[in-house]
């Protein structure tokens, strides 16, 4: 990385308001498939330009496709089955499918890898518009995987989490080569004060941390860690020393800065995730370029990356694209 | 507990059944009222068909209103658009009535969307766009902008049009005030809480100022707008109104749960002649159980089961594990009524077995299995007389024709069910 501040998105980017209309009238048998795959296409095409003239450092497709966060990962794996129930997304009024471990987690066989990025990606369709930009993506980390299914088939929380590490890490092997530069892993079953204990507990993060350093450790993309819905202080110190993340990131709406001073970032950048992505109330570039400075300060870490706290798909289209926008600004006002 | 009262029924009949909110609107309602979007053939044919399957008294008037809209290229004018309105709601007041629900109301056709209707009936909101809520059903938020006041009355229109064409007892559904707060951004409270704090405070430090705005923004609707509305209501012959609260739980913190039975409390204080029950659904039982008792005036929980639940027929715990939840309210002391969710809402992906159909992505449960889950739930309460029947939720994401073979097998299965009791 560079020594500058630089920007980037979180993960889910909200749909435009025409492509709701589309999906709605998919929905409801009023249009074909191929008409809603040209609203994504023409969608993802913009919210890419959007990026390009804002000068954001690591461009999303917005991953605009995905109907939760967990469903394209159940969609790629082997043992892994989406489910008939809608559960809530953390705190937010999102809801998923859980999906249901039902044998063995490995990549789907017969080219799981490719159909993931055919299905779930919308690079391949988008020509050169992102040429020469680096490209990021956003993936659910294996604690958060492995806290929101079902689990029919491992005795142990354990080998489940490994056997997803280990899946994660061959996708992620496979994007690199794809041209995505950058994964980052969001978990935010770490923080999460309401999730289930045992993922909260000790334990369960020395199985996150030896399953990341076991399979992540030699992955060809740069990969990240994010945090959010929840207060990271109590376990910031042992996510610094994960070797595989160049950056770890902060949602610091729940954070409070204060409680992290002392971190050791040194070899580290952080994702300053100080932008409300759960907020209608546009932050300004300044007060976000203040907060990183800030941030930085009492961190110090090597390299500052500024992003929404969470997804911005808990946004209308506009406001996450005002949020991207102060993003964007704040970075080169801190250049 | 010994102010939760079972609820104050007008019915004789043990297991009433009952609908919960919206329904979907048919085409020829969408189409009807939109300038942007035309009527065809196939929207009158459908109006035609349930019209004649329900007997809608005169709907052959609607079919040539539907008709001559057809012809039309002016957009509808106002009294076209009401008419078609009224006429939707007389169609899901038949519906709910042709299979035999003991409490009705009109399916929510005379409304946009349970959130939107509100927030846009209301001074302080400004709509701002969609966001998702799961897989291609999304919903219009709001920001609070200024202080929330009372305009006009919301629901009283509808309630008066309604009770004009039914007999039946009616359930006037509104969508509370924890749900509102939760689903609206707090721009106005923040903002003006920040400022009266000074202006550097919540500057680094987001949660300061959260709560204290969430508080002061439910308080100040429940006030000025819910108490007003359930006058005009109740000043009007409304006896039961069913509080819709999808968003309690969402935030499973005291200090949150607390503000949720607040608002309640609070809203729903001395109105003597009026039954309150309150829907949720999608959310973490235990939680809301261990809160039922604090609900003062609260004399149903109207909460979703089936979508926990398996579909196989039987009426043991292995069989009926989504209605095993019952024993968390039993065991926090609360003592109403339950409106028990027997049939499933969404979009079902699971297999076929004995208790149900599966056609496409719904499932249509049989009567035996609505029995099963009654009876199971009853042996749960030691006390049937606690129970209502009803599905989940709104159907409102399944198509008439589905909407309707599943009312009647849950008003079959309720009759099973009876039959079995008074053996």
């Amino acid at each position: 990385m560079s020594s500058s501040a630089e920007s980037a998105l979180t993960g889910i980017h909200p749909r435009s308001e025409a492509t709701i209309r589309v999906s709605r009238d998919f929905d409801r048998g009023r249009t074909t498939q191929d008409s809603l795959r040209e609203a994504f296409r023409r969608d993802a095409y913009d919210l890419v330009c959007l990026q390009k003239e804002e000068g954001i450092d690591w461009v999303s497709d917005g991953q605009l496709t995905w109907q939760d966060f967990l469903r394209p990962i159940c969609e790629t794996f082997d043992g892994l089955k989406i489910g008939a129930d809608l559960f809530r997304w953390f705190d937010t009024n999102t809801f998923y499918r859980r999906p249901t471990v039902v044998g063995k987690v490995t990549v789907r066989e017969n080219d799981g890898n490719n159909s993931f990025y055919e299905r779930h990606t919308v690079w391949g369709s988008l020509g050169d518009v992102a040429a020469g930009k680096r490209k990021k993506l956003a993936l659910p980390g294996p604690l958060t995987i492995s806290a929101l299914l079902e689990d029919k088939y491992y005795p142990s929380k354990k080998d489940l989490v490994k056997d997803i590490t280990q899946a994660l890490a061959i996708m992620i092997d496979f994007l690199a080569n794809k041209g995505i530069s950058c994964i980052q892993l969001n978990e935010p079953s770490l923080v999460y004060k309401y999730g289930p204990s045992e993922f909260g507990g000790e334990a369960y993060q020395d199985i996150f941390s030896n399953s990341i350093s076991d399979h992540l450790a030699r992955s060809r993309a740069q990969l990240w860690l994010h945090t959010y819905f929840g207060d990271c202080s109590k376990v910031l110190s042992q996510l610094l020393k994960l070797e595989p993340f160049e950056l770890v990131g902060i949602d610091f709406t729940q954070t409070p800065l204060s409680d992290i001073e002392g971190c050791d970032f040194s070899g580290k950048s952080l994702g300053c995730g100080c932008v409300d992505g759960r907020n209608s109330l546009i932050e300004s570039p300044d007060w976000i370029a203040d907060f990183s400075k800030q941030a930085s300060k009492v961190l110090r870490p090597q390299q500052i990356v500024i992003f929404p706290s969470t997804d911005l798909k808990y946004l209308p289209r506009e406001y996450a694209d005002h949020k991207l926008r102060a993003v964007a600004q704040a970075a080169k006002l801190l250049r | 507990m010994e102010s939760q009262v079972l609820e104050k029924r007008t019915e004789s009949e043990l297991l009433p059944t009952q609908e919960i909110g919206s329904i979907a609107k048919p085409a020829w309602r969408v189409k009807g009222v939109t300038s942007d979007a035309s009527l065809t053939w196939s929207d009158i044919k459908e109006a035609e068909f349930w019209g004649s399957k329900l007997d809608v008294p005169n709907y052959t008037d609607l079919i040539a209103l539907l008709k001559e809209r057809l012809n039309s290229k002016r957009p509808p004018l106002e009294e076209e658009r009401t008419a078609i309105r009224e006429w939707s709601v007389l169609y899901a007041l038949r519906m709910f009535e042709s299979v035999g629900l003991s409490r009705v109301y009109s399916g929510e056709q005379w409304r946009v969307e349970m959130y939107e209707h509100f927030v846009r009936n209301v001074e302080g909101f400004k709509l701002l766009g969609s966001v998702q809520s799961f897989d291609y059903k999304y919903y219009t938020k709001a920001s609070v902008v200024s202080p929330p006041k009372f305009r006009n009355p919301i629901h009283l229109e509808e309630f008066l049009f309604v009770k004009k064409h039914s007999s039946r007892q009616l359930k006037v559904p509104i969508t509370g005030p924890y749900t509102i707060v939760d689903w609206t951004f707090n721009e106005f409270y923040e903002t003006d809480l920040r400022k009266k704090k000074g202006s550097n405070a919540g500057r680094f430090n987001f949660r300061e100022t959260y709560f204290d705005a969430r508080r002061r923004f439910i308080l100040d609707l429940v006030r000025n707008v819910f108490r007003p509305e359930i006058s005009v209501l109740t000043q009007n012959g409304a006896n039961w109104i069913q509080i819709d609260e999808p968003a309690v739980t969402t935030h499973p913190d005291k200090l949150e749960m607390d503000l949720f039975v607040e608002a309640i409390n609070e809203l729903t204080r001395g109105f003597e002649n009026c039954t309150f029950s309150l829907h949720n659904c999608y959310s973490d039982y235990r939680l809301l159980a261990k809160y039922s008792p604090d609900l003062k005036d609260i004399t149903q929980l109207a909460l979703e089961f089936a979508n926990r639940d398996s579909v196989d027929l039987g009426q043991d715990s292995n069989t009926r594990p989504g209605y095993q939840e019952l024993s968390a309210f039993e065991d926090e002391g609360y003592r109403g009524g339950f409106g028990l969710g027997v049939v499933h809402v969404h979009d079902y992906f699971g297999e076929p077995r004995g208790g149900a159909l599966v056609e496409g992505n719904d499932i249509i449960e049989s009567p035996k299995l609505i029995r099963d889950r009654i009876l199971y739930a009853s042996k749960l309460l030691k006390d049937p007389s606690r129970i209502s029947v009803n599905p989940d939720c709104g159907l409102r994401t399944r198509s008439w024709e589905i909407t309707y073979r599943k009312l009647q097998a849950l008003s079959e299965g309720a009759k099973l069910a009876r039959q079995e009791l008074s053996k």
